[in-house]
């Protein structure tokens, strides 16, 4: 059976895309935790970050067979923006702010370690293509 | 482009602390700065922050979670000044008493640090945020 080759559909290619848009939205918040340090009463934001990988791959043969409706492994498109909760039971200072600033710099990091990480996936993805279109020859 | 949200709101840190550090070393260039008695003496200030609304380029989606922030008011500290027996001093009134500013230098020092640090931070964020938008520039070579 020959391999079926849809660069503009690929899984890994929109996983990538998804994952990567995420760790946009949660770098922005964590810039936004990191304006409001000294602000008096701000609380800490963040995402639920750790989408699934069935919530961001797409129907393909990435995703789990179901048998029923109901069961998990149904695609619905990766939403672009996860939504943005406020973390509570973080020790809050005396102006009731609740940011710490250990803990969003560390989550800076992983972010930015993430998404270079993804952006090398897709590099990696794209160098594929590329070395199918050039038959074989490094692009 | 999202990432450059991240750069925005990060700048709003900068400016803010910036300022802060401003109006902190204003305290303490001033911490030796007496009136001629009966007039007011300089008071220590401070800043306090709020939050600001996302600018229009922000996403709607994003509306309230990412804010940035701003120098809400200066506020004037109303302790009273410290007064010090020096009796020659031009600005002794007339039991010989001069009225110094309400300015401890080890508070500022502490205030300019934290200012320091949260400065810093928001520079990391900054250059996180650039950072991950040249790996995505990457991608194309």
């Amino acid at each position: 059976m020959p391999v079926k080759l849809d660069f503009f559909h690929d899984p890994t290619l929109e996983a990538a895309g998804a994952y990567m848009g995420r760790l946009s939205q949660r770098q922005q918040i964590v810039a936004s935790n990191l304006a409001n340090i000294d602000t008096p009463g701000y609380k800490t934001r963040d995402i639920s970050f750790h989408a699934t990988m069935q919530e961001l791959l797409p129907d393909s043969a990435m995703a789990l067979r179901t048998s029923r409706p109901d069961h998990a492994g149904r695609w619905t498109p990766a939403a672009a923006q996860a939504p943005v909760f406020e973390v509570q039971g973080a020790p809050e200072r005396t102006d009731l702010n609740n940011v710490d600033i250990d803990k969003e710099m560390l989550k800076l990091s992983e972010t930015a370690f993430g998404y270079s990480l993804m952006s090398q996936i897709v590099r990696g993805k794209l160098r594929t293509i590329a070395s199918s279109i050039n038959e074989g020859r490094v692009a | 482009m999202s990432l450059m949200t991240a750069i925005e709101v990060g700048a709003s840190g900068l400016t803010a602390q910036r300022r802060r550090l401003e109006v902190l070393v204003g305290n303490l260039v001033n911490a030796n700065t007496t009136q001629p008695a009966g007039t007011e003496p300089y008071r220590r200030k401070d800043v306090l922050f709020a939050s600001t609304g996302p600018a229009a380029s922000f996403g709607a989606a994003l509306d309230d979670a990412v804010q940035g922030v701003e120098i809400a008011t200066v506020v004037t500290d109303q302790s009273d000044p410290v007064k010090r027996y020096e009796p020659g001093h031009p600005h002794a009134d007339k039991d010989g008493y001069v009225s110094y500013p309400n300015i401890n230098a080890m508070e500022e020092m502490v205030n300019v640090l934290s200012a320091t640090r949260s400065y810093e931070a928001n520079l990391q964020a900054v250059n996180m945020a650039k950072e991950m938008q040249q790996k995505t520039l990457e991608i194309l070579r």
